[in-house]
C-alpha cells in the first residue's frame, strides 16, 4: 500500500516537474506554471511524508524501512532515519529543491516574468534529473518480496541529534545554490534588458544557501568531535571535503555578488561562480553517493548511480559552461579598480577561495585518478591539506580584517593606516596578553591567534563606533570567523593528550587538573548496552568540579560498538575523556584530552550563522518588486 | 534491568576486538624516551592504516595498525632515522601507506598545481591593478 502510494506520488512529482518545464518555456502560461510549481511542491511533500510515516510506524513492507530501521529505535531517530540513508536522502533533496522552486515562482511579477520563467525552466530540468534518478536508481518505495518481522537497524554512530539535522541543513545549502545556477543560466540565455537586477534575485538565495551550509558543516564537525573520540573535529575526509568545496566557492560567490550589486563590475565572474558552485555541490554528492571514494573498484561493482550522476553533471556542466563561453561577453566590464580598494580586497578573497577549493578538489580526486590510470595507489591525507591550505588561508584572513574598511574603487594608503591603527594596537596588546598566559610560541600559534584578534577587534571597533553604513550581518559573521579562528588555533596548538592504563581509584594529572577513576558500571540504554566509567575531576585547589562519564556502547541489533566521549566545557578549555579497552584486573585504557578554546569554534560558527541569517533577511527585502 | 548477564560479559569481550572508533595508541606501546615517542607519534600520524577508511595508524585500533606502531617504535629504538623508516614502510606497502604523498613523478601535479593556481590568481590581481592605473 505505502509502496504504491509512494511510487504514485513520485510519478506525480515527475509529471509536474516536466509540465513546469514545458509551460515555463511558453509565454503567458502563468496559470499552468502556477499549477505545476504548486503541484510539484505538494507532491514531493506528500512522497517525503509518506516515507517518514512508513519509518515511524515501522512499515517493513518497504525495503528502505527494513534495511534502515528497527522497532526499538527511538522515535526521533526513526524520523531522522528517513534521510539517514541514500534513498531517503534523495527524497529530502527533491523536497528542498521543489521548495526553492516554489520560492522562485513566488518572485514572479509583471516586470520580471521572462527572467523568472527562464529560471523556473532550468530549475525544472534539475528537478526532473533528480526525480528520475530517485525513481530508477534509488527508489525508497521499493517493495519487500516478503514482509519481514523486524528491520536490520541503523548505524548507531549516526544515532545522534547533531547528525540528525546535519543532512537537511547541508541540503538547504547545496540546493540553494541550484537557484543561483538556474538564475545564472537564465541570465546568460536572455537579453540584458530581460534579466535586469539578476544579482538582486540571486543574492538572498546564495546567502541562505551559504548560511545553512556553514551551520551544517559546523554541526558535522561538532558530531565528529564528540562522537569519533579522537579529540579532533576536522579530518579532511573526502566526505567532509565534498561539503567544504561548495562552501569555499559559495563564500567567493557571496562576496563577489556584493561587487556585482553595488558596482556592476565582475558580473561575468559572478555568473561563472554561480554555475561552478552548484556543479561542485552535485559532484560532491556524486563522490559521496557513488562509493568511488572508498575505491575505484567499489564504484565499478555497482556503477549505475554513479554513472547517472556523472552523466547528469556532465550535461549540466557542459550546457552551462558552453553557454557561459558564448554569452558572457556582454557581462565583461571595464570598471577596473585599484588593488587597494574594497573590490580589490574582495577579488583577493575570491582568488584565495578558488585556489583553496581547487587544491582541495585536486587532493580529493588525485588518488582516484592515479588508481584509475596507473597500477599505483596513493593516499592524500590530512598532512597534505595542512601543508597546502593553511599557508594560503592565513593571508586571506589578514585581508579579511581590513577589507570592509576600504572604500570602493581606490583607497589612500595613509587613510587606511589611520583607520586600522586602533585595531592593530589592540591586536598587539591582546596577543601579548594571550601569549603571557598560554606561553607556547610557534609560528602557526602566533599567526593564528593574532589574526583572530585582528578580525575580532576590527569588527568590534566598527560596532563600537556605530558605523551603520556597514551591513550588520557581515560584521556579525566576520566577528564569528574571528572567534572561530581563535578556537581552531587554540585547539590545534595547545592540545594535551594523556593515554594511560587506569584501574579503579587511579589518578591522572593533566594541565592543572587531577582526574580520579572512581568506578565502572554496566548500564542499559533504549537500544544499547553500555559500560560507563565515572571520573571525578578536581582542579588545582582540590575542589571537585565535575564528574565525567564516558561510555562504551554495544548495539545488539546491528552488532556495532561505539564509544561516547564525555566532555566538560568552559570558555577556556574542554576536558575530554574516552574509555578504551580493558578489564577489571589490568585496568582500562583511558585517553584524556585537554583541548583549549574549543567552545569558540562552535560559538563562532553559531555567530556566523546568525550573521548569515541577518544578511539573508536584509537581502530578501531588497528584491526588486 | 539487565536480563542476561552472560550476554553482557560476552559483548564486552567483543569490545576488546571490535572497538575501532577510538584513539589507538595503547599505554604499553609508549616508549620511555619522550623524544623518541614524539617521533613515533609524528610518523604514525603520517602512516595510513591499510585496512581502514581514511585513518592513520595513530588513530586506528586495527591489529595491523598496532603491529605497525610497534614496528615503528622498534625501528626508532634500534637507531633508525625517520627517512629509513619511511623507506622501509613504502618498500613493503607501497606509496599508498603515506598520508602525505611523497614528491615524485606521479605526484608532481598534486604538489605543483596549487602553486600554479596561486600564481594565476596573483597575475589576475596585478593585471586588474595595471588596467586600473592605465585608466586613471
Amino acid at each position: 500500500m505505502t509502496s504504491s502510494l509512494g511510487n504514485f506520488s513520485l510519478w506525480v512529482t515527475l509529471f509536474f516537474s516536466i509540465s513546469q518545464f514545458f509551460f515555463s518555456r511558453k509565454k503567458n502560461q502563468l496559470k499552468f506554471v502556477t499549477i505545476s510549481a504548486n503541484g510539484l511542491f505538494i507532491a514531493s511533500f506528500i512522497s517525503f511524508f509518506l516515507l517518514m510515516y512508513a519509518h515511524v510506524i515501522s512499515d517493513f513492507s518497504l525495503v528502505n524501512v527494513f534495511q534502515n530501521s528497527h522497532t526499538t529505535k527511538p522515535l526521533i531517530y526513526k524520523i531522522s532515519g528517513v534521510w539517514g540513508n541514500h534513498e531517503g536522502s534523495m527524497l529530502l533533496w527533491i523536497l528542498v529543491l521543489t521548495l526553492f522552486n516554489f520560492f522562485i515562482y513566488k518572485l514572479y511579477n509583471d516586470k520580471n516574468s521572462t527572467f523568472i520563467f527562464k529560471t523556473l525552466e532550468i530549475q525544472s530540468l534539475i528537478t526532473t534529473g533528480f526525480i528520475v534518478f530517485t525513481i530508477f536508481t534509488s527508489n525508497p518505495f521499493k517493495k519487500m518480496i516478503s514482509v519481514a518481522e523486524n528491520g536490520l537497524g541503523f548505524n548507531p554512530i549516526l544515532q545522534d541529534p547533531a547528525l540528525a539535522i546535519h543532512p537537511p541543513l547541508l541540503y538547504i545549502g547545496y540546493v540553494g545554490f541550484s537557484a543561483a545556477f538556474s538564475m545564472s543560466v537564465a541570465t546568460l540565455s536572455l537579453n540584458k534588458n530581460e534579466s535586469f537586477y539578476w544579482y538582486n534575485y540571486m543574492k538572498p538565495f546564495v546567502l541562505a544557501a551559504w548560511t545553512f551550509l556553514s551551520i551544517g558543516i559546523a554541526l558535522g564537525s561538532l558530531w565528529a568531535y564528540y562522537e569519533l573520540g579522537w579529540g579532533g573535529w576536522w579530518f579532511w575526509d573526502p566526505v567532509e571535503n565534498a561539503s567544504f568545496m561548495p562552501w569555499l566557492l559559495g563564500t567567493a560567490l557571496l562576496h563577489s555578488l556584493i561587487i556585482a550589486d553595488k558596482r556592476r563590475s565582475l558580473q561575468a565572474w559572478v555568473l561563472l561562480l554561480a554555475i561552478l558552485t552548484f556543479l561542485l555541490s552535485v559532484i560532491g554528492t556524486f563522490l559521496v553517493r557513488s562509493g568511488i571514494l572508498t575505491s575505484v573498484h567499489t564504484f565499478a561493482l555497482d556503477p549505475s548511480r554513479g554513472i547517472y550522476i556523472l552523466v547528469f553533471t556532465a550535461l549540466l556542466g557542459g550546457y552551462s559552461l558552453i553557454l557561459f563561453a558564448s554569452k558572457s561577453k556582454i557581462y565583461f566590464s571595464n570598471n577596473y579598480f585599484s588593488f587597494f580598494s574594497k573590490e580589490g580586497a574582495i577579488l583577493i578573497n575570491n582568488i584565495f577561495m578558488v585556489v583553496i577549493c581547487s587544491t582541495v578538489f585536486l587532493g580529493t580526486i588525485y588518488p582516484l585518478l592515479i588508481e584509475a590510470l596507473t597500477d599505483n595507489k596513493i593516499s592524500v591525507g590530512e598532512p597534505y591539506y595542512n601543508s597546502t591550505v593553511v599557508p594560503i588561508i592565513l593571508p586571506a584572513i589578514l585581508i579579511m580584517g581590513v577589507g570592509p574598511l576600504l572604500s570602493w574603487e581606490k583607497e589612500n594608503i595613509s587613510k587606511v593606516i589611520k583607520k586600522i591603527l586602533p585595531s592593530a594596537i589592540f591586536t598587539l596588546m591582546l596577543s601579548v596578553l594571550f601569549f603571557s598566559i598560554y606561553k607556547i610560541y610557534s609560528l602557526i600559534a602566533i599567526a593564528g591567534v593574532s589574526l583572530a584578534f585582528w578580525i575580532i577587534t576590527n569588527n568590534l571597533i566598527i560596532i563600537y563606533k556605530k558605523r551603520f553604513n556597514y551591513s550588520i550581518g557581515m560584521i556579525i559573521s566576520h566577528l564569528g570567523v574571528g572567534l572561530l579562528i581563535l578556537g581552531v588555533t587554540g585547539s590545534s596548538v595547545w592540545q594535551i593528550e594523556k593515554i594511560s592504563k587506569m584501574k579503579i581509584n587511579d589518578e591522572i594529572k593533566i594541565n592543572n587538573y587531577n582526574i580520579i577513576f572512581k568506578k565502572i558500571s554496566e548500564i542499559k540504554g533504549p537500544n544499547y548496552l553500555a559500560l560507563k566509567g565515572s571520573f571525578f575531576v578536581y582542579n588545582s585547589k582540590k575542589k571537585l568540579i565535575t564528574t565525567l562519564n564516558p561510555e562504551n556502547r554495544f548495539y545488539p541489533i546491528t552488532g556495532n560498538f561505539t564509544s561516547e566521549a564525555s566532555i566538560h566545557t568552559n570558555i577556556s578549555r574542554d576536558l575530554y575523556i574516552v574509555l578504551g579497552k580493558g578489564n577489571i584486573n589490568n585496568g582500562w585504557t583511558v585517553r584524556v584530552y585537554y583541548n583549549p578554546l574549543v567552545i569558540w569554534i562552535w560559538i563562532g560558527a553559531l555567530i556566523i550563522f546568525l550573521g548569515g541569517i541577518a544578511s539573508t533577511v536584509q537581502n530578501i527585502k531588497k528584491i526588486p518588486k | 534491568m539487565i536480563k542476561n548477564k552472560f550476554f553482557i560479559i560476552f559483548s564486552f569481550f567483543l569490545f576488546q576486538t571490535f572497538l575501532t572508533n577510538i584513539g589507538a595508541v595503547e599505554p604499553d606501546e609508549v616508549l620511555k624516551n619522550n623524544a623518541q615517542e614524539l617521533r613515533a607519534r609524528n610518523i604514525s600520524k603520517n602512516i595510513r592504516c591499510m585496512v581502514c577508511q581514511n585513518q592513520s595508524i595513530d588513530e586506528s585500533e586495527a591489529p595491523l595498525a598496532k603491529d605497525l606502531r610497534i614496528l615503528i617504535r622498534n625501528k626508532i629504538k634500534s637507531g633508525k632515522d625517520d627517512k629509513e623508516i619511511y623507506n622501509f614502510l613504502t618498500s613493503r606497502y607501497g606509496d599508498f601507506i603515506l598520508l602525505q604523498p611523497a614528491f615524485k613523478l606521479n605526484t608532481f601535479a598534486l604538489w605543483l598545481l596549487p602553486v600554479f593556481f596561486l600564481l594565476i590568481g596573483v597575475y589576475v590581481i596585478f593585471r586588474q591593478n595595471k588596467l586600473f592605473k592605465r585608466k586613471s
